[in-house]
């Protein structure tokens, strides 16, 4: 599993025992580092943490339950595994070592057979240890890995997907683009994980995906709509949900959200269903806010497209048409925390004008 | 005394042919929260660990008949045993015992008189040893299964998309007013 060699740290007062336990452990192929005391052995602890560590007991100045108990306190080398090199007949300094957080123990003088198997136990329980506790970093890797085309290919037809619903919006390929990215940006302000911003970023392009089911008359109407137009055109929410709802696909489940509840606000005052609060999903709360501050941005029949600043000062205080009510209070100040990355992506995905 | 992460009580099987030996490491086994099993030679112990693995083996070496080094030898070479500490409990004084032990295979040593703090970090150690090695063979399998469920999962996404796209392009070729009253609003 680990290709390097592990390191072991010899501590003890006695050269002749150092040399000895370095020549036994050298021949089975392991890295050695020596220390002639406890605070020496921490220093070398704390410079390059070892993969174990065989510890003295009786040792002048520092013992060697002090080292242990201090090696065990350091987040450092919390997890290095210890042995303790005691005498024979000594009992309570076996109790004592295990109290201090030693692992196991080796009786002088040392037995070849007894270093070679304690040492092997314990450095595969630090390296199993080791590797499990990155087990569950490592299994999802290697689960995306094998499924990386797959997922790719899933995309492509979200995109597909998402370009299809974009087919009769008045806006342009990179209104969605922008939409994406300005979706993921409050999202990541918010605290979202990266899963949900990955959801959101291929799912809010779908969003105005239910115009395809209003008729071009009143779709491209330059002026204002009558009541019965007007009625016709807020189907297109109920009608994106329906056409891409029903499955567990999570893209197609939050882009039905999306759809259905994008022009829902947070007073309650919205459509199609009046919702309030937190009745409308976060994904959709998310979506209104960026659909605003891009109809802000963009040229409509009846307005100019307005600056940034302008189209931020609507957003917060309000111009009589967009009041702060109408957007989750959480999300309108996330939104205020990214206004400037919002317009850097605004600018980075203008609409081409020879269109 | 119990070990600071002992966990789960664990089954240790016993072989030792003297009667007051098997007494003894019973006792010091269940002062550290698991739980004895006996043999009182090697064929016994080898019939108990084929019926039921336990979770480790305190092998004494001088057993009349089947030694402790046999035993250890034949644990170590069948698959469902195969993956069971084996510690060698011996003389103090007896390295030519501790050698033999290691050429059969086995994970670690006692001496005798046994040393209640030995045994407790002996236990713990390869008990801990053992669920992580069992923890990394159980590994492969779930990778295997989390990229079949992730397949899955993403396959089905991908059908789903492709149908909602198909009805989007169904709407595209449909328009006028009628339809929407089709649709159901």
């Amino acid at each position: 599993m680990n290709e390097r060699k592990p390191l072991v740290l010899v501590v003890d007062d006695e050269e002749a025992n150092r040399r000895m336990l370095q020549m036994m452990l050298g021949a089975e192929n392991y890295r050695v580092a020596l220390a002639a005391d406890g605070p020496r052995a921490l220093e070398s602890a704390a410079a390059e943490p070892p993969d174990l560590v065989l510890l003295d007991v009786m040792m002048p100045g520092m013992d060697g339950f002090e080292v242990a108990a201090r090696l065990k306190a350091a987040p450092a080398t919390r997890h290095v595994p210890i042995i303790m090199v005691t005498a024979l007949d000594d009992r309570d300094s076996r109790l004592q070592g295990l109290k201090a957080g030693a692992e196991d123990f080796l009786a002088k003088p040392v037995d070849r057979a007894e270093l070679t198997v304690r040492v092997r136990n314990l450095l595969k329980l630090k390296e199993y240890g080791d590797f499990l506790a990155d087990h569950n970093r490592i299994l999802e890797e290697k689960v995306r890995e094998r499924t990386r085309e797959l997922t790719a290919s899933y995309r492509e037809t979200i995109l597909t997907l998402n370009r299809a619903a974009a087919y009769k919006d008045e806006e342009t390929g990179a209104h969605v683009a922008r939409i994406s990215f300005y979706t993921v940006e409050i999202a990541a302000a918010l605290g979202m994980d990266a899963e949900f911003r990955d959801t959101i970023h291929y799912a809010s392009p779908m969003h105005d995906v239910g115009k395809i089911a209003i008729p071009d008359a009143i779709l491209g109407k330059p002026g204002k709509f009558e009541p019965h137009e007007w009625e016709i055109m807020k189907t297109h929410a109920t009608m994106g949900a329906k056409l891409i709802a029903g499955g567990n696909s999570p893209y197609l489940k939050m882009g039905a959200e999306i759809a259905l509840g994008h022009h829902e606000r947070w007073d309650g005052g919205g459509y199609p269903a009046g919702l309030a609060g937190e009745a409308i999903p976060l994904a959709a709360r998310i979506m209104q806010i960026c659909d605003v501050y891009d109809a802000l941005r963009s040229k409509r029949p009846y307005k100019p497209a307005f600056e940034h600043t302008r189209a931020l000062e609507i957003i917060l205080k309000g111009d009589g048409r967009t009041m702060p009510g109408h957007f989750d209070p959480a999300v309108l100040d996330a939104f205020g925390k990214r206004a400037e990355r919002c317009a850097e992506i605004h600018a980075e995905h203008a609409d081409e004008t020879a269109r | 005394m119990s070990g600071p992460d002992a966990g789960q009580p664990a089954r240790i099987l016993i072989a030792d042919d003297e009667p007051l030996n098997r007494d003894l490491m019973a006792l010091l086994v269940r002062a550290l929260g698991h739980e004895p099993a006996f043999a009182n030679d090697g064929p016994a112990a080898l019939a108990a660990a084929a019926e039921r693995p336990p979770d480790l083996v305190l092998l004494d070496v001088m057993m009349p008949g089947m030694d402790g080094f046999e035993v250890a030898r034949r644990l170590k070479a069948h698959e469902a045993t195969r993956g069971v500490p084996v510690v060698i409990v011996s003389a103090l004084d007896d390295a030519q015992s501790r050698l033999k032990g290691l050429a059969a295979g086995a994970e670690d040593f006692l001496s005798r008189p046994v040393d209640r703090s030995e045994l407790a970090a002996r236990v713990r150690n390869l008990l801990r040893l053992k669920r992580l090695q069992d923890e990394l063979a159980a590994q492969a399998a779930t990778l295997e299964h989390r990229v079949r469920l992730r397949t899955e999962e993403l396959d089905r996404g991908q059908r789903e998309a492709i149908q909602a796209l198909l009805r989007v392009a169904a709407h595209k070729d449909d328009r006028g007013g009628a339809h929407v009253k089709r649709i159901g609003m």
